[in-house]
């Protein structure tokens, strides 16, 4: 797939799965690379990112095994901006299903 | 590649970036490698499915310049305000401030009256000054010693009102300045 497409969608797809728990890195990067066919490392700037602009927080809890992991918890403000980047997403995504389907 | 080629040619790249951020990225991505190794992976096969070092480094660098000023102007708007230091002013003024700026406006405001009557004293002394007679010599000394004294007075008033302006305006600054700054 076309790799503008995925990037264009990522940070709304990340938040996404942070709405339904908090996760750890590794989690969000294996669920969301084996179903997008992404480099497991491109979600961490964006997690990054997301972070900076708190739309996420982080927190340290401990593993089973092995040293604390760092946790991605959804702020508020975080999920305000995913329900607007999804009402947004389904309104482009009727538009160009109208385009590309040729119903004009 | 291994876990620690992939981390050391990861912070090379990201060098230019703050050593607290550099080692929290380190952080992160080294515990992907963990948790992917806990489940039975290779290393070498982690660093190929993270992908391009360069590529990520890039990623990172390319959401930092946005980030940076960002959280400079956070920390300004955070900082709280300097309570001691605007103690410090409500009291300075009071006490000190007020009163020297107080008595130099009101040395001023003399000044000028002093000036503004004496004048027209002078004036009305030359409306009267042929009337004298045998004192016409003393009362011309007199009203030209006391044209002197009128130009020393006017001199004492321009540069007090002068200097209080100014004064004024650097103090206020310096007002404003420990106000909103602090010491």
């Amino acid at each position: 797939m076309n790799i503008q497409f995925k990037k264009g969608v990522l940070d709304m797809c990340v938040l996404a799965m942070l709405r339904d728990g908090d996760s750890y890195g590794y989690d969000i990067a294996d669920t969301l690379s084996s179903k997008i066919l992404l480099a497991d490392g491109t979600v961490y700037p964006i997690l990054r990112k997301l972070a900076s602009d708190g739309l996420v927080t982080t927190y340290l809890k401990e593993s089973q095994n092995g040293p604390p992991r760092k946790y991605y918890h959804l702020t508020d403000k975080g999920l305000d901006l995913l329900k607007e980047y999804i009402d947004d997403w389904n309104s482009f995504n009727e538009v160009v299903r109208g385009i590309i389907g040729g119903d004009r | 590649m291994t876990k620690a080629e992939y981390l050391k040619l990861l912070s090379t790249d990201l060098s230019c970036m703050p050593y607290g951020e550099v080692q929290d990225i380190i952080d992160e991505i080294g515990s992907h490698f963990d948790t992917a190794i806990e489940r039975g992976k290779t290393e070498d096969q982690i660093a190929v499915e993270l992908g391009d070092v360069h590529e990520l480094a890039k990623s990172y660098i390319n959401i930092t310049p946005n980030k940076l000023p960002a959280v400079l102007r956070e920390n300004s708007e955070k900082k709280p305000a300097p309570k001691g230091a605007r103690v410090f002013v409500i009291l300075f003024n009071v006490f000190v401030g007020a009163p020297i700026g107080l008595w130099w406006a009101a040395i001023d405001i003399a000044l000028v009256y002093a000036f503004v009557s004496n004048l027209i004293f002078f004036i009305a002394r030359w409306t009267m000054i042929s009337d004298l007679g045998v004192y016409i010599t003393p009362a011309v000394m007199f009203q030209i010693s006391s044209f002197f004294g009128l130009l020393v007075i006017l001199v004492l008033a321009y540069f007090g009102i002068r200097l209080l302006i100014k004064a004024l305006s650097s103090y206020l600054k310096w007002n404003r300045k420990l106000w909103v700054k602090g010491f």
